[in-house]
């Protein structure tokens, strides 16, 4: 493989269902362009996560506790501007979908996607 | 002597003027029953001649015989009557509520006549009687669940009272363009049917009343010709002579209009039209009132159905999320690493399985009755299957219950499990938990306990619903534990004592 550690994606998913994350990181593991740097179960965690790792990119949820995923997307824009986000959501809030874009998301992504559209959006939203 | 003779017919003539002229009715009945002597005032309030009245007996004109033989029979024992209520017949038909103050006249022991005083409370009895009826309206109103009932209550008490022989109760339809009837009572089937439903600016009286916000009397069939041609056709029959149409109104808004028609022409006066005003505003309001609840039913429907969505996006969507890219890494997986794809398959497995009990669990609550028929084992099974779908915990349920419990005890003790299993993944990072329901000592306990990061219990905890679980557990008689320290874990524990 031609990839250097540079040219790795280094993304934090943040999401508080288990299951979702751990579907996520799997699709981590196989994209050989792609590292997963740490897993979030809020916003909360999400934020502490880019400070500590400077990931590329936060895949995030909306609807989380303790802070959701539109707070947590405009926090994470204005201390790491260098930092993208991504919104993966299940499309039930389409005003919370506005908001994170309006905070500073890249895109916003359903959750019905399939696994080639996630990776390429991922890799769109970094380039 | 001529002088005293001149000053007694003077006497006399004034004695007579003041019986025959005075203005309350006046009569004298003889031993065996007959009237002797009526003063003007009595002919008048019962409309009959001297000959017609004069000679008859008095229970001729009596509307019930056990009254007028009681009155009869205490006088002749010599009682003095005092405001003895009667109901007397006029000429016209029309029933006259008196009272009766008589005494009889006797000389030597020998029944000569009563001397009997009637006044007419016809007019006071009415304003009573429609008093009590606007109280038994207002009670039969407040139990008057939807606009049809209330239509009904207004009909069956409304109708009788005011002497109508017909009703109706018509309310704007969902478009404000068109009146509808709600009810309609006492009408021939050619009238309901052509006006089941007609637009507000029809030129009949109902719509009038509505547009115009005022009441309509109409007295006479001449009235109602002159001032509504297009209903003369329906109305020549003579079936009615008199109509009324109030509008009904709450809060400056107009819902509809009350009419009721009458057999003979009416004079509808002020004691009339404040009644049947009193009836429209009662029947206004209850109309109000409701729509009022038919809109918080619907509002609450609306709710359920919004939390359920959300519910749904919480879980099911979430998990199929995953299932979805388990299963297209799978292939890649599989040529990269066959151990871990193995794995992975019985990880997709497990997540589809609480995929499926997360569905069973919503579908309880979009079928109530399946909660109650379902042993709460069962359920606890359920619950702690469906938490693998979001989240690391192992969760076991151990039901150990022979009794079955009432359905209300059965349901509170569900809801407090899964309020609990909430917190549990939400917020308290455990990685274990269990569920527990056993008999011990007479009392039945049910345990939700996990090893996370527990809480401080004297500090107000928002957002964990330990109010509501209270409340339930309280609902039942139940005592509800919640044993936790930031660090420790926590456990729930619900204890409600057997019947004896």
């Amino acid at each position: 493989m031609g990839l250097t550690l540079d040219d790795m994606i280094r993304v934090v998913i943040a999401d508080d269902n288990d299951a979702v994350r751990y579907g996520l990181s799997v699709v981590m593991e196989l994209c050989e362009d792609m590292e997963l740097m740490g897993e979030a179960a809020n916003g909360k965690e999400a934020v502490a996560l880019c400070e500590q790792l400077h990931p590329d990119l936060v895949l995030m949820d909306l609807l989380m506790p303790k802070m959701d995923g539109v707070t947590a997307t405009q926090v994470i824009r204005e201390h790491f501007p260098d930092i993208q986000v991504l919104v993966l959501t299940s499309g039930v809030e389409p005003e919370m979908i506005d908001a994170a874009i309006e905070a500073g998301a890249q895109g916003c992504l359903e959750k019905h996607v399939t696994l080639e559209e996630l990776t390429d959006a991922i890799r769109a939203a970094v380039a | 002597m001529k002088q005293i003779e001149e000053v007694i017919s003077q006497r006399e003539r004034q004695l007579a003027d003041f019986v025959d002229n005075a203005a309350v009715g006046l009569h004298w009945v003889g031993a065996d029953g007959k009237i002797l002597w009526a003063n003007q005032a009595e002919l008048d309030l019962l409309g009959y001649t001297r000959e017609e009245y004069i000679g008859h007996h008095i229970a001729e004109f009596h509307v019930d015989r056990d009254v007028i033989d009681d009155i009869l029979q205490r006088l002749t024992a010599g009682e003095t009557l005092l405001n003895c209520e009667a109901r007397l017949r006029a000429k016209n038909g029309a029933i006259k509520q008196v009272l009766i103050n008589s005494s009889v006249r006797f000389e030597n022991d020998q029944f000569v006549h009563t001397r009997c005083f009637t006044v007419d409370i016809t007019e006071r009895k009415e304003v009573e009687e429609r008093i009590v009826l606007l109280y038994q309206l207002t009670a039969a109103l407040s139990e008057a669940m939807t606009p049809q009932q209330v239509a009904d209550v207004i009909m069956e008490q409304g109708i009788d009272t005011l002497g109508a022989s017909a009703g109706s109760i018509v309310v704007f339809d969902k478009e404000k363009a068109n009146l509808e009837i709600l009810v309609a009572v006492g009408y021939s089937q050619q009238i309901t049917e052509v006006w089941q439903r007609f637009p507000v600016h029809s030129p009949i009286v109902l719509a009038e009343s509505v547009r115009t916000e005022q009441a309509i009397w109409l007295r006479s069939f001449e009235e109602l010709r002159a001032r509504f041609p297009a209903m003369g056709p329906f109305y020549d029959d003579g079936e009615y002579n008199a109509w009324a149409a109030i509008p009904l109104i709450v809060d400056r808004r107009v819902l509809g209009a009350l009419g009721l028609s009458f057999k003979t022409p009416q004079n509808f006066d002020d004691h009339d039209r404040r009644f049947m005003m009193a009836l429209a505003q009662q029947c206004a309001q209850a109309l109000e009132r409701a729509r009022l609840s038919d809109e918080a039913r619907d509002l609450a429907v609306l709710e359920e159905r919004q939390r359920l969505a959300r519910d749904l996006h919480d879980s099911v969507s979430q998990t199929l999320f995953s299932i979805n890219t388990l299963a297209q890494t799978l292939p890649r997986m599989w040529e990269r690493d066959e151990a871990r794809a193995l794995t992975q398959v019985q990880h997709l497995i497990t997540i589809t399985q609480a995929a499926m009990a997360e569905m069973r669990t919503l579908l309880l609550e979009l079928r109530p009755t399946r909660l109650v028929q379902a042993s709460l084992s069962e359920l606890f099974t359920q619950l702690a299957q469906s938490v693998h779908a979001r989240s690391p915990i192992t969760l076991s349920a151990n039901v150990e219950l022979e009794q079955t419990l009432p359905e209300d005890v059965h349901i509170v003790l569900y809801r407090i499990a899964q309020e609990s299993i909430n917190n549990m993944v939400k917020h308290g990072q455990a990685t274990e938990g269990s569920i527990t329901l056993k008999a011990e000592n007479g009392h039945v306990i049910l345990r939700i306990h996990d090893n996370g990061s527990g809480f401080d219990t004297s500090a107000s905890s928002p957002g964990l619903g330990l109010g509501v679980m209270r409340e339930r557990a309280a609902a039942i008689g139940a005592t509800l534990k919640i044993i936790s320290q930031p660090g420790t874990g926590t456990e729930v524990i619900v204890k409600w004592q057997l019947p004896i």
